[in-house]
């Protein structure tokens, strides 16, 4: 996420006085509004950004970061077990946008084809993100730019335009079965050239 | 973790990264979920496709700025409180880990906890629930995770303790029931962390629930309402 410098694998450890992120969490369940606040400011811009790539609709976007803040305040559904927060919490942002997408069908997009592409790999961090963000950001757009081109295609079409995989096989004529394994090899390489980065993610 | 070595692990591992990327149809979604209950290793691939998909998320980053907390705080902490919490669609993430926990069987329950295992009578007895048809966990997040469980069987529920402290002399534990309309319910007491309580009426019908509580409460008394709510999970759908 974008406005938060470690967020990563790991609950990020913060400097005295700040509430990490297991901290807020356990506050949130016994109905602390301050900590549900301060996780919102602290990854609500990453999933409303998430939300706005997929939806290209803001008022979308803000009921989906709506969703997934109520769902943490309802009583989560979170635990460690799921991995840190900020992943939990993007996972959640992209699994409702991709519902409201499919729910608004006659708004979506009917194809992304390369140039939005390429737009969404050049889109950077905004200038208020903090420089892990952005080293982040920019590792993954490398990561991603050194997959070949059909992998890179089903990826994004998938991640981004919120296609199944069964659409990816219509709209590209490609066998499913093909769209089934590019997509595996992309994610096991971007698996492969991410790893290298959260075994780098700060602790503070 | 190793790669794909079989053409099982590459079907799998193809389901598990597009259900990281909320792709797959749902056929192909409930055929992947029965698998993980019973696959450590499609588990541990999941989890690596769930962090990459994150990351990708991380470049939607942009000049958009999120509505400010003012403005979504009142559809979110004044309208829904803690203590109505409101039976929910679990998301699909969501419902993997549950699927792994209900469906695993024959002792070899994956429940992961950060602070170490659970003691072998609390495994046996979540295990034993998993078996049983009519049998519901119920997994309670307190500060560090997962905490404890509510079993839910036959109009009577046993809080088994996971990760709870023992309670000092003057502290006691107390298990409620929060209906769907109405205040919380409370339904026992205990200070023994070591192992599950006897089942206890529950004060409504499972149907007409919407969660399970744990609270700290003075020993020796019966409560009325919650004092100090440690952990909470939904009752299942």
């Amino acid at each position: 996420m974008g406005e938060h410098p470690g967020s990563g694998p790991g609950d990020v450890v913060h400097a005295a006085g700040v509430r990490d992120d297991a901290e807020l969490v356990a506050g949130i369940a016994v109905g602390d509004e301050a900590a549900l606040e301060a996780l919102y400011q602290r990854y609500g811009g990453g999933c409303y950004r998430l939300a706005r790539r997929i939806l290209d609709d803001p008022q979308l976007a803000e009921d989906v970061v709506q969703q997934v803040f109520l769902a943490l305040w309802q009583g989560g559904g979170y635990d460690r077990s799921r991995g840190a927060v900020s992943t939990w919490l993007m996972s959640i942002a992209h699994h409702k946008a991709v519902d409201a997408l499919r729910r608004e069908a006659g708004r979506r997009k009917r194809l992304i084809d390369d140039q939005q592409l390429v737009e969404i790999e050049a889109v950077g961090p905004g200038p208020a993100d903090q420089a892990w963000a952005q080293l982040r950001a920019e590792r993954t757009r490398l990561a991603l730019r050194s997959l070949p081109a059909e992998q890179r295609e089903v990826l994004l079409l998938a991640y981004y335009g919120g296609y199944t995989q069964r659409e990816i096989a219509d709209m590209t004529g490609l066998p499913l079965g093909t769209v089934k394994s590019r997509t595996l090899q992309a994610m096991q390489r971007l698996r492969a050239r991410l790893r290298a980065d959260v075994d780098e993610e700060p602790t503070q | 973790m190793t790669g794909p070595t079989t053409p099982h692990d590459e079907m799998w591992d193809e389901l598990a990264a597009g259900y990281a990327l909320d792709a797959i149809e749902p056929e192909d979604e409930a055929r992947l979920l029965e698998h993980l209950a019973g696959c450590a290793h499609c588990r541990a691939t999941l989890d690596d496709f769930t962090l990459v998909a994150s990351q990708l998320g991380s470049l939607a980053n942009g000049e958009e700025e999120p509505p400010p907390w003012q403005q979504i705080a009142p559809r979110i902490t004044r309208v829904t409180p803690i203590t109505s919490i409101r039976r929910r669609r679990q998301p699909r993430i969501l419902a993997a880990a549950a699927a792994v926990v209900l469906l695993a069987a024959g002792g070899v329950l994956a429940w992961h906890y950060t602070h170490g295992a659970t003691s072998p009578p609390a495994q046996a007895a979540i295990a034993a629930c998993s078996q049983h048809p009519g049998c519901s966990v119920v997994r309670l997040h307190g500060s560090s995770g997962v905490v404890a469980a509510v079993i839910v069987q036959d109009g009577r529920a046993s809080l088994v303790p996971l990760h709870l402290a023992s309670p000092s002399a003057a502290r006691a534990y107390a298990l409620w029931q929060l209906p769907r309309d109405g205040s919380p319910i409370f339904l026992d007491t205990f200070r023994d962390t070591g192992r599950a309580t006897p089942p206890s009426p529950l004060a409504v019908p499972v149907a007409d629930t919407t969660a399970f509580a744990v609270s700290v409460e003075p020993a020796g008394t019966r409560p009325e309402r919650p004092s100090t709510v440690i952990a909470v999970g939904p009752a299942p759908a």
